[in-house]
Formats: C-alpha cells, structure tokens, sequence
C-alpha cells in the first residue's frame, strides 16, 4: 500500500488529490461516464449523492477533459470549489459579493495554468457574466463551470442566492454545474429545479450493470496487495462486489474498507471470510457511528435530527438483524414523519433509497431502502460472515422487511424540532474537537494541538479564519502540517 | 401537449372546458401518468432493472412528469438553436460532440420513458404488456 495514501486524508477526498495522481487511482464505470458527458455537455445539471459518493471525482474529470487542462478540447471547463466559510453565513447582495469575488479568483488560478487570459476580479454577477462571456469570445469556446460543495443539507441561508446566481450565469456561452447533497430541498422562488436544470443522481446499488466491475477497478488501481492469489472462499470479482455492497456502493467507504484489511490484516494472511469478518466490525464501530457524532454540529438547525437518526439506525438495524433482511421498506406516514433523520442516515451511508414509492404488502405505499452490511453485521445473530450470508445479501429481488404504517418499531422515536437559528456548531467548538480519533482518523496531535492553543487558536473558528501564514507561524507547524490542518477542517466544516 | 400549471386542479368552480386534455398536462398527469408510475414502479421491483430504471425509481409518482416534462422542455430548446434569430454562436462551439450526443440521449431516454410508463397505464389501447415493455426498456437503455 502506498504510505501516502495512509498517513493522509487525500486518499479518501477526490478534491485533496494531487492532478498528477487523479487519473491513476480514480476509476469510473460506463455510467460514470455518461454523467461525465452530462457534465462537459451543454445545459444546467445539478449532481446529487451522499458524502463519499464521487461527486467531487466525477466534476474534476470532467474538468480535466476540458480546457485548459485537455488544451486541444473544444469547450472549455473550470472546476470551482465552493467551500469558502464567508458564503456560509451570508446572503443576498452580500453573497453575491463574496460568490463573485471567490469564483473570479478561481477561474483566474485556473486560467493561469494554461492560458493567455486576464480574468478581472468581479463584484457582482453583471460583471462576472461579461468576464465569462469574454472569455469565451476570446477562446471561441463555450465555457462550463463546475461548482462543487454547492449546496448542503442544514445550511439553507445561502441555497436561494446560489440558485439564483446559478441560474443568471448559465447562457448560449456559460454551462453551470453543480454537486449538491440529497436533503437540499429549498432552490428559492426564482429556480425551478425540473425547469432550470436536470437533476443526475449519483447513487451506485449492486443491480447496476459494472457494479462489481467497478470496485474491482479501483481496487487493483489503488491496492495492488489485494490480489486474486490471497482472497479465499471466493473470486476477486466476487469479493470487490461484496465489498462495495457492504457500504453500499458508497466509493470513500470502500477505500476506507479496502485501508482497513490492509492494516488489520498481515501481508502473509490470506483475506477471507474471517478479514470480511473482521472489517465490516471495524467499520461499523470505528467509520460508520463515529460518522454520526461528526455530522452533528455541522447540521445547523437539523442538529436535534442527528440523535433521532441515530435512535432510528438502531431500531432498522436491530429489526433487519434478527429477520436477516438487507432491505427495509418504510412506510410513507414514517417517511414523511421522520424525512430529515431519514436522510441524515442516507448521507452517513447507513442506507439508501432504492426506490421512493413501492406497494407494500400490509397495505399503503413506502420508500425503500438498503443498509449498509456493517451496522447489519452487528446485528446479525453470530454476527461473523459466511458464504450463504454474503449469497443472502447480494441476491437480487428479495422481498424486503416492511415497517406498515401501525408498526410499533417507530413509537418512541419522537419527530425531531429543528432549533432556532441556523448557526453551526462546529465553530464555536474547541480546536481540540479536531484531534486524531474514530470521527477525524485523519486530525491533529495533541503536540501542534497545544502550539495552536499557545498561539491564541482556541476554536475551530479561529481556525477555519487563519490565512496559511499565520498558521504556518505557529512554532512545530510548517508548510505541510498546515495543509493537514486545512484537510481536517475540510472535512469538519464540510460535507 | 403542456398545458399551463394550475395551482388547483380540482377547484369547484372550475369549468370542464378549462381542465386540459395537454398530454404532459397536469389534469393528464393526475388521472394517468402518476397511477401508470405508480403501477410501473411496482412492476420493476419484480425484476433487476439498469441505472434508467435507478433513476426513475428514485422518483416519487408526482414528481415523474414535472421532471419528464422539464426533461423534454429542456431538450427541445437545446436542440433547437440556431432556428430562432438569437443563435449568435458557432454551431460548433454550441454544439460540440459530447452536446450533441446528451442531447440524443435526453430525446430517447424521454421518449423511452414516457412510452414504459405508458404501456403500466391501464386506461392505454392496445398497450405492450409490463414485461414486454420493461424488456424493451431496458435494451433501450
């Protein structure tokens, strides 16, 4: 395994990857690819999937198949992180103040990488609207724009004036894309999500044709030591299928999987049921809750959600345990009752919604959902994994476990209250939130943890506010310690 | 075929006149396409479908036509540039190859999927049956 890929957080974010490296370890399967066309193509499209799902991949291919990246490409395509903590917070004129300025300073990184183009700064949407159709007048090519962490669940201050801004730049000459997370409901009164732009959801589920293809790609491209030679009990195919079920298609989930056997597991070992065994525990206890308490603060006025999610996850997966089911079909009442919860567990990857309206048989219509085969493991009675569990779990058109509308399941889970404001929590918590753990495997050591806490650093906003100078200032942190940090709040602040 | 949005389908005062027959119309939404979703739905829980039939069902009934009909809306305008005065672009910075092939895929996968939900609609004359419509469907794909 290549040490980098340990010791850092760039092996689990496509937008921490290094450009050089992109292209090796990223794979994508023929419906990838068609989204891919989606995004280079002409028109507004908005991407939707949970964390880790390959949003952030599937935009940065796309960008690095146009210019200036692909210099012979005839469209041109820069790729535009949104993640700039002052848009969190404002909206209105002062959003579209912030927006402008942040993306005409990008679009101007970009460009000095490849071309003969002065992107002047911009203020406001009427000047940045002339800079972009300068551009493409200059180069003769249409231009799209891929904004990525766009639009998150719990941050609904800003989702009216990104919308409208989306919708004002997209032109003859402009293309606007955007990764957005499920759950983000309120697109303004101006934007009409059918009418405005097409929706691609970028979900995988074990019945998609390349499914096992897939992970069995990106395992050979990013772990070479997981060969056909050490699997036992079953075929490589079999087991990059198995895996990628386990966390349900979800791509960061399987890469963390794939890191675990590697670590847990000696090189002399061979990787069979016992090592699945053993790595669905670990996620389930180590990647998956810990997950939960990670998600919490950033939820702004969703935060009590989280604890309903959670009491939520342990009744399904409790249910589903027992009966030996991988399914779980919910009635609609409960659906609709529990929504934000719902889609809190689909965006931590203990579920996913297969489908949204399916007749069940105790009557009424519900969602149905898969789970992940971690948590389900724990649950399992034995709890240990075996040749007929793994063909239970990955054969197709079982019937699902149902919770009707008069289950008893959900009665003492009460509706959760969305709190007043929509601050997020996670700032005002101490920096020490961030310290190496289950929820950051990837955070600080308690050593640069007090240099920053000498250095006046005492909250993650504190943090989140410091240029790379003046972190870079404080004694035992240099240069690279101070792109840790930014990786660390990356994912804290973050989705 | 798209008839303007009501707020209320089904106000009292309300003439018969003033409730479209628009095929892509709410009024035909309301009676056909959202139970002919419904019922398409549950065919394809009976079989293994491809990522189309992901995306659709991800959808809940009442959402399928307003996207399909944004979908066909979007697709129409697109490929219609350069027939109205304000084509301004080159044809080939406007429609570059990858456009041009998303736009032939939006056009039969629109088609594709009004036709498979069609042939669910009970009320249809001389329908294809749900499997032999799913089939087709799926090599579409």
């Amino acid at each position: 395994m290549n040490k980098d890929d340990v010791d850092s957080s760039l092996v689990l974010a496509a937008e921490e990857c290094e450009p050089s490296r992109f292209a090796d370890i990223h794979k994508f399967s023929e419906h990838d690819e068609r989204i891919i066309r989606k995004l280079v193509a002409h028109g507004p499209v908005l991407l939707q999937g949970g964390r880790g799902t390959g949003k952030s991949a599937l935009l940065i291919a796309a960008s690095q198949r146009l210019a200036p990246q692909a210099p012979g490409a005839d469209v041109a395509g820069i790729y535009v992180s949104l993640r700039y903590v002052p848009l969190l917070k404002a909206d209105g004129a002062e959003y579209e103040r912030l927006f402008c300025g942040w993306v005409s300073a990008r679009i101007r990184d970009a460009l000095a990488k490849g071309v003969q183009f002065d992107f002047l700064p911009c203020t406001d949407v009427t000047e940045i609207r002339a800079e972009l159709s300068r551009l493409s007048s200059t180069l003769g090519k249409r231009v799209v724009l891929l904004f990525d962490d766009a639009a998150h669940i719990g941050r609904e201050t800003s989702l009216a004036s990104f919308f409208d801004l989306f919708r004002t730049l997209s032109s003859d000459a402009v293309s606007c894309k955007a990764a957005i997370y499920p759950g983000v409901t309120e697109f303004g009164t101006r934007f009409d999500v059918y009418n405005d732009a097409t929706v691609v959801d970028v979900a995988r589920s074990p019945e998609q044709p390349g499914f096992g293809a897939l992970f069995r790609s990106i395992m050979t491209a990013r772990f070479p030591e997981i060969t056909a030679e050490r699997i036992v009990g079953m075929e490589l195919d079999r087991f990059a299928q198995f895996l990628g079920a386990t966390v349900l298609g979800n791509v960061r989930g399987f890469i963390y999987a794939c890191n675990d056997l590697l670590t847990n597991v000696e090189p002399t070992q061979s990787l069979g049921h016992n090592a699945l065994t053993g790595c669905l525990q670990r996620l389930a206890a180590d990647y998956y809750w810990p997950l939960l308490d990670e998600v919490r603060p950033k939820l702004g006025k969703y935060t009590p959600a989280a604890a309903t999610a959670h009491d939520l996850a342990e009744v399904i997966f409790k249910q589903l345990g027992a009966a030996n089911h991988s399914t779980v079909l919910i009635h609609r009442t409960h659906v609709t009752r529990l929504g934000k919860p719902l889609e809190i567990l689909e965006y931590a990857g203990f579920l996913a919604r297969r489908q949204a309206s399916r007749a069940m048989k105790s009557g009424g219509r519900g969602a149905l959902y898969a789970v992940n085969l971690c948590n389900l493991l724990e649950r399992v009675p034995g709890s240990r994994i075996t040749a007929s569990l793994i063909d239970t779990w990955l054969a197709s058109g079982l019937e699902p476990f149902e919770i009707h509308e008069r289950s008893e399941h959900f009665k003492d889970i009460a509706t959760p209250v969305p709190s007043v404001g929509d601050d997020l929590a996670i700032f005002d918590l101490p920096i020490d939130t961030l310290h190496t753990s289950k929820a950051y495997p990837y955070g600080l050591s308690t050593l640069r943890i007090d240099r920053l806490r000498a250095a006046g650093y005492k909250k993650v906003r504190d943090l989140a506010d410091a240029t790379d100078q003046q972190l870079d200032d404080v004694e035992s942190i240099g240069e690279k310690y101070v792109q840790r940090i930014r990786a660390v709040l990356g994912q804290a602040i973050w989705m | 075929v798209i008839a303007e949005s009501k707020v209320e389908l089904w106000a009292q005062d309300r003439k018969p006149e003033q409730m479209s027959r628009a095929l892509l119309g709410d009024y035909v939404d309301a009676v056909v396409w959202q139970p002919a979703f419904e019922a398409f739905l549950d065919a394809c829980a009976k079989g293994v479908l491809g990522p189309r039939a992901s995306v659709l069902r991800g959808l809940e009934p009442k959402q399928f036509l307003p996207r399909t009909r944004g979908l066909a809306m979007k697709t129409f305008s697109m490929a219609s540039k350069g027939v109205h005065h304000e084509f301004v672009l080159p044809h080939t910075s406007y429609y570059d190859d990858a456009t041009v092939r998303v736009l032939v895929e939006d056009a039969v996968h629109t088609c594709a999927d009004l036709g498979v939900v069609a042939s669910c609609c009970e009320h249809m004359p001389f329908p294809l049956s749900r499997e032999e419509a799913l089939t087709i469907y799926e090599d579409i794909q």
